[in-house]
């Protein structure tokens, strides 16, 4: 009676999913589909270690209830590299030292993947708005650490290691805006 | 050979971090695992009524999916666990659901298993349970019931009741003030997870715990069952800062349910129940009295702290324990008196005792060099301890003078004007401050096995934790550079009982004490190879090493010989040999004293009109033996003075004054928080306390790091603020500048 089928294309392989309609898209992953790749931390959406993306953009899944999903698309960080090829964000995480524990990290990089794709797009952040002064019409072509700061601030790293994301981050964007 | 040992290698369990195959406690899979929600105590003291407890339980076992529901009514007698793990480490005395009483809010009262997590979380919302309430005492300052622990855990030579030089306290400038810190939760980012499954009498835990070896002493307590049949599996921890250990009680509910269902249950806890049930640093009151002589050198110290405990469990709070040899006076007075509340047993958290206790030494410092009118960091030198004054004995490697020296240098401190108020940029207060940091070199017993697969691939392995310290990393390193293989051909395994024991991973030890071990298997497996090698080459062992994976020696036909290429030559009952282990002792009895330092600067930016304070600028110069991997070492000392960084600005856990509910969110920094850092290790080898020459790091970088902000902060506003966190409201407090003055 509580259970629901949905569709969801998850890293690019379409499934029919058989869902509680109480369930979060996070357990779902989690405890249905075994995608544990993706983090609970919190549950209510404060600590970023949850993130995912839909049809495109970043989202916390702990926030998302599956049934409200049918249909979307799902990009966990399971889906992030290219089979064995680690993409540059994940190249960059390892080299910088982003990580210690590890556990907030699929966040992180889900973040920062959705980050890269938000640049491209020319969207604004807070900090877009500080001084020296940007192009707050188009976006910034070149992110400052300030606003990579404010567009990772949603995912808290209790280890510390901001600063090494930010460095892999703004590696990974050091070529300016495609 | 390039020696692995300094070289700042990648995580070796990086690549799974960054894809999400990285596997923790929860991500494990069981088939037909059940699932279990924790039902908890909403008030702080008195009974639960057992008609109601007895009706709630009837209700959430007859809503869907619900397979039991434990309470103390039909929980199974659990025995007492031995006293020399209750009476001096946080450990609670009472067994869960033992009795009907409530000593605190978040006490667990009920477990409830369902198939499904969405089943057991709905029936145990319906657990509505009546309580006859007694009066709670919620503060140290409002307990009677208080006491004075001798030592630290089972450190007996940590006196926490100390004193040295005469009675009467001397006639001197003096500083005396009350400093306060709040109750701070690890708040790790992975949630404590427990998956118990039985076999039998057979019990196999998986948990995010980082002391194995404790907690399966612990269950077997509890459940009367010899030790050799509990195996605990903690794979990657995804962090602890001192929480997941001390083994907290769901972790014997959940084992319990288990049993009773006969299937494997999974006990995931909220983040509202971490706060509750995993420990936390109790908030402390303070007492630092400093006497000095007109030219700042110290006559007189005197350290006395309150923390608070729970009725079950003892905990103390040792802030005043690196009062006692930080700097050199003739006349100490440590005391700590511990008081029982009701509330949710504490337990050590990063820097346990040196990161308030610290805090109160090192902003008293700070009023000091005012009062006496010198420079901050020239008080510490003239204040310098160059003996350890507890017990007269010299210390091992130090370099505190040093690390004074190059962070004023790489801070540019000597451009500091002293008075407060006297930086001001883009409209806002600049102020510049700085503390000393203070950890000992610990190193507990440890075990290592290593195993030789057939082409000479070496898998060394302890029952240790990563729980992101690197440690699996850092004992690649240290087993490469001591077998003379391949950093690519050593493997390190941690986190099951199976393996040999080690101890909790805390206490900033685990380099040291693991290190030890995987050192002198490594040493032994080295010197068993070139043994049977000597005889199949027929030359003296003496003249062989192995050099990068390659038998050397000037006697040899060739100019090298892979180990792999003689490992084959060798019988199975010759390779058997090669799959062994290792203990290595605890730290040396006697002898010099193994006690990291280190100096921090920072600059902070205080805007006054919004109560705001900004971390910029952070440079520290940390003194920790020598540095095994300097890429990690660096990142775990940013983390701890990230760590500080929150505990001084951010971090307290709201709890109603009244009732003990929590109220409100936790705060603890996040990307928009973190200055810039320039760390620095003095690097410089410690080899009375570890072969490798390695002390601790994990620890000392919180160490003194909200005494350098408040320090910071106080030059930039002239307000003197000693109670953390330092918030808005302090920061906008109307004040009296002349009382600075």
């Amino acid at each position: 009676m509580t259970d629901h089928t949905i569709t969801l294309t998850i890293n690019g392989i379409e499934r029919l999913v058989e869902t509680d309609a109480r369930s979060t898209l996070l357990d779902l992953l989690r405890e249905r589909l075994q995608l544990t790749g993706t983090k609970k931390g919190c549950d209510h959406g404060l600590c970023g270690a949850c993130t995912v993306t839909i049809d495109g953009e970043r989202v916390l899944s702990c926030l998302t209830l599956a049934v409200s999903i049918d249909g979307s698309s799902i990009l966990t960080i399971e889906g992030i590299a290219d089979d064995d090829r680690l993409h540059p964000l994940q190249r960059a995480f390892l080299d910088c030292d982003g990580f210690q524990c590890g556990y907030c990290t699929s966040g992180q990089i889900s973040s920062a993947h959705a980050l890269l794709h938000e640049h491209a797009r020319g969207d604004l952040s807070a900090a877009s708005f500080e001084p020296p002064g940007g192009n707050v019409v188009d976006g910034p072509d070149i992110l400052s650490d300030n606003e990579i700061r404010e567009r990772m601030a949603g995912n808290i790293c209790r280890c510390g290691a901001y600063p090494n994301i930010v460095d892999a981050v703004a590696s990974c964007l050091r070529d300016g805006r495609p | 050979m390039t020696a692995q040992i300094g070289r700042p290698v990648n995580r070796v369990e990086g690549v799974e971090k960054v894809t999400g195959s990285a596997h923790y406690t929860a991500d494990t899979p069981i088939p037909g695992v059940r699932h279990a929600v924790l039902v908890q105590s909403e008030v702080s003291h008195g009974h639960v009524a057992a008609a109601s407890l007895e009706m709630a339980a009837r209700q959430a076992a007859e809503a869907a999916g619900v397979e039991y529901v434990l309470t103390s009514l039909n929980c199974p007698p659990l025995n007492h666990i031995p006293r020399d793990l209750t009476w001096d480490l946080p450990f609670e005395r009472r067994p869960p659901l033992s009795d009907l009483t409530v000593q605190y809010r978040g006490q667990h009262m009920a477990v409830v298993v369902a198939d499904t997590l969405e089943h057991a979380t709905q029936a145990a919302s319906l657990m509505r349970l009546e309580y006859q309430s007694s009066p709670a005492v919620l503060t140290a300052r409002d307990a009677s019931d208080t006491y004075q622990p001798d030592h630290f855990v089972k450190l007996t030579e940590e006196k926490l009741q100390d004193r040295r030089g005469p009675h009467d306290e001397p006639d001197g400038k003096i500083v005396s003030a009350l400093f306060t810190t709040p109750e701070n939760a690890h708040y790790s980012i992975e949630l404590s997870a427990t998956i118990a499954q039985w076999d039998g009498d057979h019990l196999t835990v998986h948990d995010s715990t980082r002391w194995i070896s404790g907690e399966r002493r612990v269950l077997a307590a509890y459940f009367g069952i010899p030790v050799e049949k509990i195996r605990i599996i903690a794979p990657l921890v995804g962090g602890a800062f001192g929480s997941k250990s001390f083994m907290w009680m769901h972790v014997a509910l959940c084992a319990v349910a288990a049993r009773a269902i006969g299937a494997p249950v999974k006990l995931v806890l909220t983040r509202d129940q971490m706060f509750t049930s995993t420990g936390h640093r109790p908030p402390t009151e303070q007492t630092l009295r400093l006497v000095a002589d007109d030219t700042g050198r110290l006559t007189s110290i005197e350290h006395h702290t309150t923390s608070a405990t729970s009725m079950v469990a003892h905990f103390c709070e040792p802030a005043g324990l690196s009062t006692r040899f930080l700097y050199q006076t003739p006349r100490l007075v440590v005391s700590h008196t511990v008081a029982r509340t009701h509330t949710p047993t504490p337990c050590f958290m990063r820097g346990p005792g040196e990161a308030p206790g610290l805090f109160a030494l090192e902003v008293a410092m700070d009023e000091l060099s005012y009062v006496i009118g010198v420079d901050p960091v020239q008080l510490r030198i003239a204040n310098d301890a160059h003996e350890d004054q507890t017990n007269d004995s010299p210390w091992s490697a130090r370099h505190l003078l040093d690390c004074y020296r190059q962070g004023d240098q790489r801070f540019g401190w000597n451009e500091r004007p002293t008075a407060p108020r006297s930086l001001r940029r883009n409209g806002v207060q600049v102020g510049w401050g700085m503390a000393t940091a203070t950890y000992p070199g610990r190193r507990m017993p440890a075990g290592c096995r290593v195993t030789t697969a057939n082409d000479g691939h070496l898998t060394f392995a302890s029952a240790t934790h990563e729980v992101g310290n690197g440690v699996r990393t850092v004992m690649c390193q240290i087993a490469a550079d001591s077998s003379g293989m391949p950093l690519g051909r050593v493997s390190f395994a941690s986190g099951d009982s199976s393996f040999p024991e080690a101890p909790y991973s805390g206490a900033s030890q685990t380099t040291a004490a693991v290190g030890s071990a995987v050192y002198l298997t490594a040493q032994q497996w080295k010197l068993r190879v070139l043994t049977l090698a000597a005889h199949e080459l027929h030359c003296a062992t003496t003249t062989l090493d192995i050099r990068d994976g390659m038998i050397v020696g000037p006697d040899l036909t060739r100019p090298g010989i892979e180990v792999g290429e003689i490992l084959a030559g060798f019988t199975t009952d010759l390779r058997e040999q090669l799959n062994f282990a290792c203990a290595s002792t605890g730290a040396p009895d006697s002898g010099p004293v193994s006690q990291s330092f280190g100096a921090h600067f920072c600059e902070v930016e205080v805007d006054e009109e919004i109560g705001r304070a900004t971390v910029t600028r952070w440079v520290a110069v940390m003194d920790c033996g020598k540095v095994i991997n300097p890429k990690l070492a660096r990142s775990q000392v940013i983390g701890g003075i990230t760590f500080g960084l929150g505990m001084a600005l951010l971090e307290q856990v709201p709890y109603h004054p009244g009732t003990g509910h929590p109220l409100g969110e936790y705060y603890v920094p996040t990307h928009a928080d973190v200055p810039e850092f320039d760390i620095t290790f003095i690097d410089s080898a410690d080899t009375h306390l570890t072969p490798m020459g390695a002390r601790g790091i994990g620890e000392i970088g919180v160490c003194g790091v909200p005494a350098a902000i408040a320090n910071a902060i106080f030059h930039a506003t002239g307000r003197r603020l000693r109670d953390l966190p330092i918030t808005l409201e302090a920061l906008m407090t109307p004040f009296d500048l002349e009382e600075i003055r």
